[in-house]
């Protein structure tokens, strides 16, 4: 049986990396007594794969994994005991069967929406209304027919159009919310994003400085990842 | 920065309490990188033991890393405890682990950066008590002037007295000062400052005491020696059963259940098998229960053994039995320490690891049985070939082979007898396995580290050699290897020898040398421990210009058998007459049976527990 587990990276685990949260998210099964079914080999590993990796220094209240776990166990179930092991730092939000047949999470994968909140950065600018400043950043970076970033690859830096990548954005106080796409082809680093975003600007962007915060996954139509093609 | 999770705490089975309930904040230091540190077993061991006590809130901290250190000094931000994220300065005690001598600049970091004065007689009524522990406090002395206290042996024991004289004298109102004199009482404490030291014109210790009381002469403000702490029932010593477990991946990353504590072999040159005498065990039954709640508890997929020599756990072969059924359909991989190599191990081997990916472990530390019988390493050739030979038939290729090299009164034959031995092996593959069954050429790993002379040993008074001549010695082993006839099955790889040196200077000064460490560390040293940082130049310039007799005293010296140690005032439990003997016996070639098969009367039997107390008993463990 595939579940698909939705949960929450807070504050107090903001610095970890991906393979730091694919670990804790294995001693949790185990710790949890869930039971798994595990790749073959002389080194058995369970069976488990991230919707998209959250960079360090990133929050998120929608992440997704799925893991194929035995036969006859109840999400909802399986759901508490994870959010009983898995400390302060993390919340499992909800558990899902996942349809027989259906895409991993990482392939139904279309878009993320993010929060980035920019407040430390303008503190100081001499910004009166956030919203309004940001608000004239943002309509004029979407009116633009093409974005080129350069984007730093395994075989150097090359360019890419961003423009397309955007979906919304729109300010909301000094948080800017984002939709962009996301998945292995198209996926949009919130840190390009605001690069972009601020590079006509007087103000200088340090990723330090912003609190990016990734709100959700989604498939196809904009389907939330734990309502795609689960039970 | 690189990865600042490593500074963060929170992790799953770390400690939160209120502060406003706590009478004593304790910060666990192990001074170097997190990934080291929380390998440490013995920090876990603390950490629980001080944490079940309501009104103690121990922290760890651990050594920041260049680019975290730079932001700290830039911002002045001082070094903080994981847990609470509060400075270290504002903490009760500062207890650090002295693990390996090549930390000491890593010590100095710590200090600096959580700003203490590095001198614990500049500490002012506010500062936090610095106490050191662990393996390299038994010579505490080259790091004297940095610490308030030293407790000398193992934590399990008078931690809480400690914590009690230190809150008696907070009730009283009492200074730092009436705190350290009230501490030296306690069994095991060592205050430095209350003790003094002179050297004669050759720069010789000639006294070592304590210092007398101000108001009554004959009364000494300390004893004049100290014994060290020994938990002799391991079975009911407090263990970490919900260790910390990290989310930056440590270097151990894995569930550690200690069997036993203590060695019965007496290798001559190993400290670790003087200071930990005597052998203690862990029962069976204590140790299945702790492999099963530790594996629950942490969701670890894998456990490792742990202890010295573990071939000679006495339930060695049931322990091993129980693990693998145990975990056999968890997944949890039993991670086996190097094992002494017959039939058994073989088995055991073959169930928890790859035979294709997993190799054969042979320490002989010497390369002929004279040299080994000097060393009092009990194991020989024969046992080395027949186990060679044992795995070789099971399907095993792969050997790696640890020596040292400066070993007292080594010859060129001893050398040459490493080469040789490798090249024995080899032959011993291509005569056992035919042809058609061989997956590759046998692959023979020699490595060899330099002998280091420590405290506690009975080759405590060897002189070192110079870098230059241990290279020699790496380059006559390397040139013999490669005129081997299997030369390309045979990789040699050699410790570094200025490394070795600098190590064995911290391990045998005295009180001065304390001035090259800071000397060093104020050019720049620090992380000794990582070769890609260790500076050797910086150490040799602070050692020319700190006021002390050199590296020729401490280091290139034979020290005669009459010479007050810097040490000598540390009851260890194996006596100085032990060492002689010892000293004696290996010049003469002659091998001292282990503590199991009969007592040598090293002098750790006062100490009433482990191994010695079959003896006491006449019975077989």
């Amino acid at each position: 049986m595939r579940i698909r587990v939705k949960f929450a990276k807070k504050e107090s685990v903001r610095y970890l990396g991906h393979l730091d949260i694919m670990r804790f998210f294995q001693r949790c099964f185990n710790r949890a007594n869930i039971r798994m079914e595990y790749s073959a080999g002389y080194n058995p590993h369970q069976k488990m794969s991230f919707a998209q990796p959250l960079g360090v220094g990133i929050l998120s209240e929608g992440e997704y994994l799925d893991a194929e776990v035995a036969e006859g166990q109840d999400p909802a179930d399986i759901c508490r005991r994870l959010d009983a092991v898995c400390g302060d730092g993390f919340s499992v939000l909800s558990v899902r069967a996942v349809k027989e047949g259906a895409e991993k999470a990482m392939a139904a994968l279309q878009y993320a929406s993010y929060d980035m909140d920019v407040e430390d950065l303008l503190a100081g600018s001499g910004v009166a209304s956030p919203e309004d400043f940001l608000g004239s950043l943002l309509s004029s970076l979407l009116a633009k027919k093409s974005v080129p970033v350069m984007k730093r690859t395994k075989k150097g830096e090359k360019e890419i159009d961003i423009r397309p990548l955007i979906c919304s954005l729109k300010p909301v106080g000094s948080l800017i919310r984002a939709t962009v796409t996301a998945g292995s082809d198209n996926n949009l680093k919130p840190d390009i994003l605001l690069q972009a975003v601020f590079a006509d600007s007087p103000i200088e962007y340090r990723f330090e400085n912003v609190t990016i915060k990734r709100r959700g996954l989604f498939a196809k139509d904009y389907i939330p990842l734990e309502q795609y093609q689960t039970e | 920065m690189e990865k600042p999770a490593r500074y963060t705490g929170g992790e799953i089975n770390s400690v939160m309490k209120e502060k406003e309930k706590i009478s004593v904040r304790f910060a666990m230091c192990f001074p170097d990188l997190y990934e080291i540190g929380m390998s440490h077993l013995g920090i876990q061991i603390l950490y629980a033991m001080l944490n079940e006590k309501p009104g103690i809130w121990c922290e760890r901290v651990y050594s920041p890393w260049s680019d975290l250190e730079a932001i700290m000094r830039e911002e002045k931000i001082p070094l903080f405890a994981l847990e609470s994220q509060d400075p270290v300065k504002t903490f009760d005690f500062l207890g650090i682990t002295l693990q390996y001598e090549m930390a000491y600049t890593n010590v100095l970091q710590i200090l600096e950066l959580s700003q203490i004065p590095l001198h614990a007689e500049d500490r002012g009524e506010d500062m936090p008590i610095v106490i050191g522990g662990g393996p390299c406090v038994y010579n505490p002395e080259p790091l004297a002037d940095f610490f308030d206290l030293f407790y000398i042996g193992e934590g399990e024991t008078v931690y809480f007295k400690l914590l009690e004289v230190y809150q008696q004298n907070k009730e009283k109102k009492g200074s730092r000062q009436d705190f350290l004199k009230a501490a030296a009482g306690v069994e095991g404490i060592y205050v430095p400052s209350l003790y003094e030291a002179s050297y004669a014109e050759d720069g010789t210790l000639v006294s070592f005491s304590p210092k007398r009381s101000d108001t009554d002469e004959a009364t000494y403000l300390a004893p004049l020696t100290v014994k060290k702490q020994v938990a002799t029932d391991l079975t009911h010593a407090p263990y970490p059963l919900k260790p910390v477990i990290p989310y930056v991946q440590a270097t151990q990353d894995r569930a550690v259940l200690e069997v036993q504590r203590g060695c019965i072999r007496g290798c001559r040159f190993c400290q670790a098998g003087m200071i930990y005498r005597p052998l203690r065990t862990r029962s069976l039954e204590t140790l299945k229960t702790y492999a099963r709640e530790i594996i629950k508890n942490t969701g670890y997929e894998e456990l490792s053994l742990t202890s010295l020599s573990t071939s000679d756990y006495p339930w060695f072969a049931e322990l091993m039995d129980f693990l693998v059924e145990e975990f056999k359909d968890k997944k949890v991989n039993i991670s086996l320490p190097s094992l002494r190599i017959d039939e058994f191990a073989l088995d055991v081997m073959r169930k928890v690891q790859d035979v294709k990916k997993s190799s054969l472990t042979f320490a002989p530390e010497a390369g002929t049985q004279r040299m080994r019988n000097v060393i009092n390493k009990g194991i020989t050739e024969e046992d080395i070939m027949n186990g060679s030979e044992m795995a070789f038939r099971g399907g095993w290729n792969k050997v790696k082979l640890y020596f040292m090299l400066g070993l007292p009164t080594e010859t060129e034959a001893d050398m040459q007898g490493i080469s040789d031995l490798a090249e024995r092996i080899a032959e011993l593959y291509y005569d056992t396995v035919p042809k058609e069954e061989r997956s590759g050429k046998v692959q023979i790993t020699v490595s060899t580290s330099f002998f280091i002379p420590k405290p506690f040993t009975p080759f405590q008074w060897e002189p070192m050699l110079k870098p230059e001549e241990y290279l020699d010695k790496a380059a006559f082993l390397n040139d013999s290897i490669k005129n081997q006839l299997n030369k390309k099955s045979i990789r040699y790889n050699w410790h570094d020898a200025k490394t070795s040196v600098i190590e064995g200077l911290l391990a045998r000064g005295d009180r001065r040398t304390g001035r090259i460490i800071e000397g060093a560390y104020r050019k720049g040293a620090c992380f000794d421990a990582w070769t890609d940082h260790f500076d050797y130049d910086k150490w040799i310039a602070a050692a020319e210009e700190a006021e002390t007799p050199g590296l020729d005293f401490y280091v290139y010296r034979r020290r005669s058998q009459d010479e007050l140690l810097p040490w000598s005032f540390i009851d260890a439990g194996v006596s100085e007459s032990f060492m002689k003997r010892e000293y004696e016996k290996a010049l003469a070639e002659t091998v001292t049976p282990n503590c199991k098969e009969t007592c040598s009367g090293c002098g750790a039997r006062i100490f009433g527990g482990g191994i010695c107390r079959t003896h006491d008993k006449g019975e077989n463990h």
